[in-house]
């Protein structure tokens, strides 16, 4: 029975995770095809109007709409997001090639987000009020409030400008470097696949400002998460009981943390899902050579195709890592499984 | 609250600076230095914030000019005053509209739920999973750049906020007794949703707003840090900032730095706003 609730569960999720990818496909194709003119987009406004007619039957945005969206739906399916007006290159293909180094940007920032945020929390949460809880606070207040790419500028003006820490934001290795052989195509772990430690240090120095801005001014909500739900967690009764049998400090905490952790996996899954959108402006400031320079850039060359592409995949990529942390919280946590019987 | 009688005698001044207490917080002095540095800016502006003077490129900041010149010469101080009033036309403006869309169709949706509120919910949640930069991005593709549909991007990206909040709160309301009294009294729905159900939610959904107004800011600076929105030389924080980044490197940090300080503050004044307001109702 279980096995079959499970299996019940999984294909429901799965199937709203598809509708929710095909509600996205939906409005892009709105936004694109009835409020702008996808001719226009492609060849730019200077095009005359009989290139515009030929290019318009060529791609059969003279059939009627349903048909044309059956099409586009069925390109999408086969991964198939156009091709680039300026390299002439697939989308698909140009995304892949820069994927790998947005990814390994957005793993780093939530890495070290991780890193201060969940402990912060649990402090913060031993004695809500305390210094560490206001300080704590303060510093969440201010990631959420300055803007990601100013943040990233103030630390390039302190750790490469002042004093000489870091390199200047250039992107990913210093110009001229030559990259190591692409396994993963994220540099880093590139380097030390190839056990070439200098380029690994390199490229760590370049990974380390960028990383600190995404964990800075993306992750504040862990932080407040944790705390809340490890402030409703300690008051628990079983905190209690373990208190009266007089567990050590650290083992009431552990239990706290494990029953807290179920929302603060959400949030953390949510908060990565987005750090591919919120990378966009935080890669336009270090140079960094991945999907949200590259959406940055083909909008200022006019170029359209790349940047429906870029959409889509951020999109798929949240609700992807949405998917994925529900059912994690539903195999950890018996609680949530009781839910949703 | 709402049990206290109103009467003249209420109205001592020591209540009366009881009801004002929570508007003496830093976050409404800087809501309100803000405002009137918008109102005020040709009358505190030094100079004119889009005169190009050749002789004073990338000057530091000094007694003639307080930030510093960007490299047209141009008086960044007078910049950052002027451009109070782009940024904070955009936000209020974005948020204004997506508040008049987003709250009747969410209390509608809440109060009546059915297969309308499904696709509204549906939608919103969509529109949501969209990340926010990248769904700007593809409004400016389709329809164009300028500062209206700067506007219009700020708008969508909170409606969905708004519907979904003013839709949650107003989902336990329908179901209280005065809510059923009005309807067996034969009052019609919109007069039951204006009058009885919208007044009892506007704690949070006023709260959402000015946090809302926050993230427009960021927004809308963000966006004109990647050219998209403003056309330089109109002043606004963020494209001022996109100037003064490659510049960075070469010491000369007034240049983005006083704007981006602009920012920082405003959105942690309308931040601060919306928290308070918030603590307040959660009680």
């Amino acid at each position: 029975m279980r096995r079959g609730f499970w299996l019940r569960y999984l294909g429901r999720r799965l199937l709203a995770a598809v509708l929710a990818l095909f509600g996205v496909a939906v409005i892009v194709f709105v936004v694109t095809r009835l409020l702008g003119d996808p001719v226009e987009l492609i060849l730019g406004q200077r095009a005359t109007p009989e290139q515009a007619a030929q290019l318009r039957a060529k791609l059969g945005y003279d059939d009627p709409l349903p048909q044309q969206f059956v099409r586009y739906i069925g390109d999408l399916v086969q991964g198939d997001l156009g091709v680039s007006n300026y390299t002439q290159r697939a989308v698909t293909d140009e995304i892949a090639d820069r994927f790998p180094a947005t990814l390994e940007l957005a793993l780093a920032g939530m890495f070290l987000g991780l890193l201060w945020t969940i402990p912060l929390g649990v402090l913060a949460a031993q004695r809500p009020g305390g210094w560490v809880d206001r300080v704590s606070r303060a510093i969440a207040e201010f990631g959420l409030a300055i803007p990601n790419f100013f943040f990233g500028l103030l630390l390039i003006l302190l750790f490469a400008y002042v004093l000489g820490w870091a390199p200047a934001p250039v992107g990913e290795l210093d110009i001229g470097a030559t990259p190591p052989p692409r396994v993963t195509g994220m540099v880093v772990v590139d380097a030390l696949l190839a056990g070439d430690l200098s380029t690994f240090s390199s490229a760590l120095k370049y990974l380390a400002l960028p990383a600190i801005t995404l964990a800075v001014t993306s992750c504040p909500p862990i932080l407040a998460l944790t705390r809340t739900s490890m402030i409703t967690a300690l008051r628990g009764d079983y905190v209690r009981s373990a208190r009266a049998f007089g567990l050590p400090q650290r083992t009431v905490r552990w239990y706290a943390l494990k029953n807290s952790l179920v929302p603060v996996l959400t949030m953390s899954a949510m908060t990565f899902g987005f750090l591919v959108g919120n990378t966009v402006l935080v890669e336009t400031v270090f140079s960094w050579p991945g999907v949200g320079l590259y959406s940055v850039q083909s909008m200022q060359r006019f170029d359209y195709a790349p940047v429906l592409g870029v959409v889509l995949l951020g999109s798929a990529i949240y609700i992807l890592v949405y998917l994925l942390a529900d059912l994690i919280s539903m195999a950890i946590d018996p609680r949530v499984r009781e839910g949703q019987t | 609250m709402s049990a206290e009688p109103v009467s003249a005698a209420a109205w001592t001044p020591a209540r009366v600076g009881s009801r004002l207490r929570p508007l003496l917080t830093p976050y409404w002095a800087l809501l309100l230095l803000f405002a009137l540095v918008a109102l005020l800016a040709p009358l505190i502006a030094p100079y004119d914030p889009i005169q190009a003077d050749l002789e004073a490129k990338l000057l530091p900041p000094s007694s003639a000019h307080l930030f510093g010149t960007d490299e047209n010469g141009m008086d960044i101080f007078s910049r950052v005053l002027y451009a109070t009033r782009t940024d904070l036309v955009v936000a209020v403006l974005g948020v204004a509209f997506a508040f008049v869309v987003g709250v009747p169709i969410g209390a509608m949706c809440g109060y009546l739920g059915g297969w309308l509120d499904e696709l509204f919910n549906r939608t919103s949640e969509i529109v949501q999973s969209i990340p926010l930069f990248l769904f700007a991005l593809m409004i400016f593709a389709a329809l164009g750049n300028s500062k209206t549909i700067l506007v219009v991007v700020v708008a969508i990206v909170n409606i969905p906020i708004f519907l979904k909040l003013t839709r949650s709160v107003v989902q336990p309301i329908k179901n209280q007794d005065y809510i059923a009294a009005a309807r067996l009294a034969g009052q019609p729905t919109s007069r039951i949703v204006l009058r009885h159900v919208l007044p009892n939610t506007l704690g949070p959904i006023v709260s959402q707003a000015s946090i809302s107004a926050a993230y427009a800011i960021q927004i809308t600076a963000g966006l004109a840090f990647i050219g998209l929105g403003v056309e330089l030389p109109h002043p606004e924080w963020g494209s001022m900032i996109q100037q003064g980044a490659p510049l960075i490197m070469d010491g000369d940090w007034w240049v983005s730095v006083f704007p981006g300080l602009a920012v920082l503050l405003a959105v942690v004044a309308f931040g601060g706003i919306g928290r308070q307001i918030a603590r307040r109702y959660d009680r």
